[in-house]
């Protein structure tokens, strides 16, 4: 009995993680055919061959580890307008309610005049399952979309980030020269 | 009596974490009240964020890099909610919303109805954990700000994030010398 139902249970996996992707495939279905809207897919076994060849030419050690964390990436579906085209703000509104009924999270949320901008990840075991990106400004017209499945290990992340941090990082921790105080005395 | 004493500790400390909840969760409420709101700007950095830069694990030799992740690791979310439009009303309307008995001010400006700041916290451990950071600003003649800061923020390491900066700054200057 307990085998049956393991067995009834791993049948039932690959479409749950489908479903888990029911709120993208919609929200990309809906929009990638409005006029002036451009949009692209990328499947994962490109993304991988392609990210293959390019290590082989990488230069540095660090580049090369990047490219390596782009194995773990799957499908990348992106779309983009800048021709006056943006989406309703309901509707990304929309996207991240289902999103978040689908095991996503926020991870940054920024709304000012128009304009939206919200990151969302689905995470689960410091595994990254799904990234989503929009960006939408109704005043002007601007939108980009980006969402990719992954298999990213947040342990991989951080050892790469941890190689690049300190060169990265140091201009934001240099403090500001002091001006040397100026004699007046005559 | 010692199974009694574990019960009523077991009450006392559920009812302090409900307590706790319920109170983050009323400013949770009042955010999501007006996060599609249009006349509002809205920033919003989630716990999931600053929880997935500490599973990272990042191992850093840098130590103001040190310094800035051990304040960040224990963050639970930052959230700004400003408004240009009825400044005093959605004052009003946020300190009727959130139970600010919890809290203690840290500072209170009035100018009558033109200008209101509040600048809340609440704190554990003896006052050496801040839990959260609330600051209402409002007025007939102001923007409405609110700001909740949430996590738990040790001032001592606050205090080594200070003091790795200072030494930096002094071994800059030293240098330069």
């Amino acid at each position: 009995m307990k085998n049956n139902l393991l067995i009834f249970l791993l049948f039932l996996l690959p479409g749950m993680v489908v479903c888990q992707n029911k709120p993208l495939n919609k929200f990309y279905r809906q929009h990638k055919h409005q006029e002036g809207m451009h949009k692209a897919k990328l499947p994962g076994w490109v993304i991988r061959m392609s990210s293959k060849m390019a290590k082989k030419k990488a230069d540095s050690d660090t580049e090369k580890e990047a490219l390596g964390l782009m194995r773990h990436f799957g499908k990348v579906r992106f779309m983009f307008s800048d021709e006056g085209v943006a989406i309703p703000a309901e509707k990304v509104a929309k996207l991240r309610q289902d999103l978040l009924d689908h095991s996503f999270d926020d991870l940054i949320m920024i709304k000012s005049e128009g304009m939206h901008l919200q990151i969302m990840v689905q995470e689960s075991g410091d595994i990254v399952h799904n990234i989503m990106m929009v960006f939408n400004n109704t005043v002007s017209g601007e939108m980009f979309f980006i969402s990719a499945k992954a298999n990213l290990s947040l342990k991989e992340l951080g050892k790469l980030l941890h190689k690049e941090m300190p060169e990265k990082m140091t201009p934001l921790f240099d403090l500001p020269e002091e001006e040397a105080p100026v004699d007046v005395a005559l | 009596m010692k199974y009694l004493s574990i019960l009523f500790a077991l009450f006392l400390t559920t009812g302090i974490t409900t307590s706790a909840v319920a109170q983050e969760d009323a400013i949770s409420k009042y955010f999501s009240k007006y996060v599609d709101d249009e006349r509002f700007t809205v920033v919003y950095i989630s716990g999931k964020m600053f929880s997935m830069i500490n599973k990272m694990e990042l191992d850093l030799d840098d130590e103001e890099a040190q310094a800035v992740m051990s304040v960040v690791k224990d963050l639970k979310g930052l959230r700004i909610l400003t408004t240009d439009t009825d400044g005093a009303k959605f004052y009003k309307e946020a300190l009727q919303t959130i139970n600010t008995k919890g809290y203690e001010t840290l500072l209170e400006v009035r100018e009558g109805k033109q200008q209101n700041v509040k600048f809340l916290v609440k704190d554990s451990n003896g006052g050496s954990v801040l839990n959260e950071l609330l600051l209402l600003v409002g007025g007939e003649d102001e923007e409405f700000v609110m700001l909740s800061f949430m996590g738990n923020i040790d001032l001592s390491q606050v205090g080594k994030l200070s003091k790795a900066f200072d030494d930096k700054g002094s071994k800059g200057n030293k240098g330069d010398k």
